[in-house]
């Protein structure tokens, strides 16, 4: 499994030297700008937290999607399939790139968070983080859902996966950047609700788990595959 | 020694195709050419064993051991060439080979730099602006470089130019010479299989019709021309019939069974002539089952 490992970080270098290059200094500076805070409604939300999303979104969103959107990427399983390697380690192999990503992140926003607030530290704030890392497994294990159409058999249920599972992506980028893009303005109040939610401990033990059980599935579906053709 | 491999009862089946059941196996050190026209399973079959696809029932085993992605040890004694080349796209030649020689504890840089200095193929260049030539050539070298016992070919000269497709089927040619190697050749190009097969297998709609050694169907099948009076004269072993008058043209499955039935019935001026694999192949594809048990 690291030969593997090993090899996906040299190959994904540029895209990681970017994302880190992008997060890194915005980190620094929301820390210098706003404390590391936003505040929505009666909420303050880790503001590096939305634009690492964006980040996420924008920069390694598309390396996970890859399988989806780019057919050379999409072929990287069969590739992979092929090689003296268990097909059921690849799952953990595709996530732990954009979590690894995600967590140091955050790891580095709760190092600096303390020394900045001479250690008071929100407890919605600490929440409000569990939910959105359980939202970037969500977002990690979009592939489930091509991945599964590999194990399924039945017209119909490829349609809905088809059709689920961009659905549901597409809702919760509108739901959680409503906040900030201008033109999803009109889905501001669901934003408000999921900031509400997800800034309380059982909003974010309820995000925690759905995305923990996500990547659970999706690690587990790709070596259960019963074809790596494209 | 255990069969380089065994297909048993293997079934696949997608909508409007069903492959198999499959009961096929390879003893080591042979070629086995597997013929049919487009859609007829060859990439399927080939898929099935090297785990590009799960069949939904059956088993396969290679060198005695079960295909199981899992536990895939049994990876180590193949090379594969697939239809398509898949490789990290953004790395060059010499990166995707290096990366591969650290799954292969047999793995020769030796040899995959030979290999790649005989096909000419440059290292140097990014996988994704390679052409599909050179991108069965730097298939063709992962699949060497580690001198497998088995090698798998999908119609590995598919879509490139006669002047490459020589290159690989020499080099081929060679690989069979200095190893007891085993192939298993996919193709509907039926001159390369002629060259390389010990036997041939001939598989339509999913099911295998016949397999034979090449050298028997040379033995058995021959062109006849003879002349001989009369309507209606069922002729046996035969495939295909041209008469003009009295004149008749016969390809014949048994020559030796034709033959002496014309003895029988006085046919005069008989000529048998020898066929190539690939006239024969021919005839047996466009006839089917029933030409193939004949």
């Amino acid at each position: 499994m690291w030969r593997l490992l090993k090899a996906e970080i040299a190959y994904n270098k540029n895209f990681l030297i970017i994302a880190y290059g992008i997060a890194v200094p915005t980190l620094i500076f929301s820390f210098i700008w706003e404390g590391g805070i936003y505040q929505k409604g009666n909420f303050n939300t880790p503001i590096i937290v939305i634009f690492h999303q964006m980040i996420f979104m924008t920069v390694l969103f598309p390396i996970i999607l890859g399988v989806t959107i780019d057919r050379r990427s999409s072929k990287r399983a069969m590739f992979h399939a092929l090689l003296i390697h268990p097909v059921r380690s690849l799952g953990i192999i595709y996530l732990s790139l954009p979590l690894f990503f995600w967590f140091s992140i955050v790891f580095l926003f709760w190092l600096i968070y303390p020394i900045v607030h001479e250690g008071n530290v929100e407890f919605p704030l600490i929440w409000q983080t569990l939910s959105i890392t359980g939202l970037m497994f969500v977002l990690a294990s979009g592939p489930l859902f091509y991945d599964l159409n590999h194990c399924l058999k039945g017209k119909a249920a490829k349609l809905i996966l088809n059709f689920l599972g961009p659905f549901l992506y597409v809702v919760l980028v509108l739901f959680y950047y409503a906040a900030i893009i201008p033109l999803l303005g009109n889905f501001s109040p669901i934003n408000t609700m999921m900031i509400e939610f997800s800034s309380s401990s059982l909003g974010s033990i309820l995000f925690f788990c759905t995305g923990s059980i996500l990547a659970a599935l999706g690690i587990i579906i790709v070596g259960r595959r019963k074809s790596y053709v494209e | 020694m255990e069969k380089a491999f065994q297909y048993n009862d293997v079934i696949k089946t997608f909508p409007g195709f069903k492959l198999g059941p499959l009961n096929l196996e390879l003893e080591p050190g042979t070629v086995l050419g597997l013929v049919g026209p487009n859609g007829a399973g060859k990439t399927t079959s080939i898929q099935c064993l090297v785990g590009l696809l799960r069949p939904d029932s059956g088993e396969i085993r290679v060198f005695g051991r079960p295909n199981d992605l899992n536990k895939p040890e049994w990876k180590l004694d193949i090379g594969y060439v697939g239809d398509v080349h898949v490789f990290y796209e953004r790395w060059n030649g010499l990166q995707n080979l290096r990366f591969l020689s650290q799954f292969y504890p047999n793995w020769s840089d030796e040899k995959a730099t030979e290999l790649a200095k005989r096909f000419q193929l440059p290292l140097n260049k990014r996988a994704k602006d390679l052409s599909t030539g050179n991108r069965v050539k730097l298939s063709l070298v992962s699949a060497l470089a580690h001198s497998p016992n088995l090698l798998l070919l999908d119609e590995p000269t598919s879509g490139i130019d006669p002047v490459v497709r020589t290159e690989v089927l020499d080099v081929l040619f060679e690989v069979l010479e200095t190893g007891d190697r085993a192939i298993f050749y996919t193709t509907h190009i039926l001159p390369e299989i002629s060259r390389l097969a010990d036997d041939l297998a001939f598989i339509d709609e999913g099911q295998i019709w016949l397999r034979t050694p090449k050298e028997d169907l040379n033995e058995r099948w021959r062109k006849i021309t003879f002349r001989l009076a009369g309507e209606n004269v069922a002729f046996e072993s035969i495939v295909n019939h041209r008469k003009e008058g009295n004149d008749h043209q016969v390809i014949s499955s048994d020559f030796e069974i034709t033959l002496h039935q014309l003895q029988e019935l006085g046919a005069e001026n008989v000529q048998d002539m020898r066929m190539s694999i690939e006239e024969i192949a021919v005839q047996i594809l466009k006839g089917g089952k029933d030409v193939a048990s004949a």
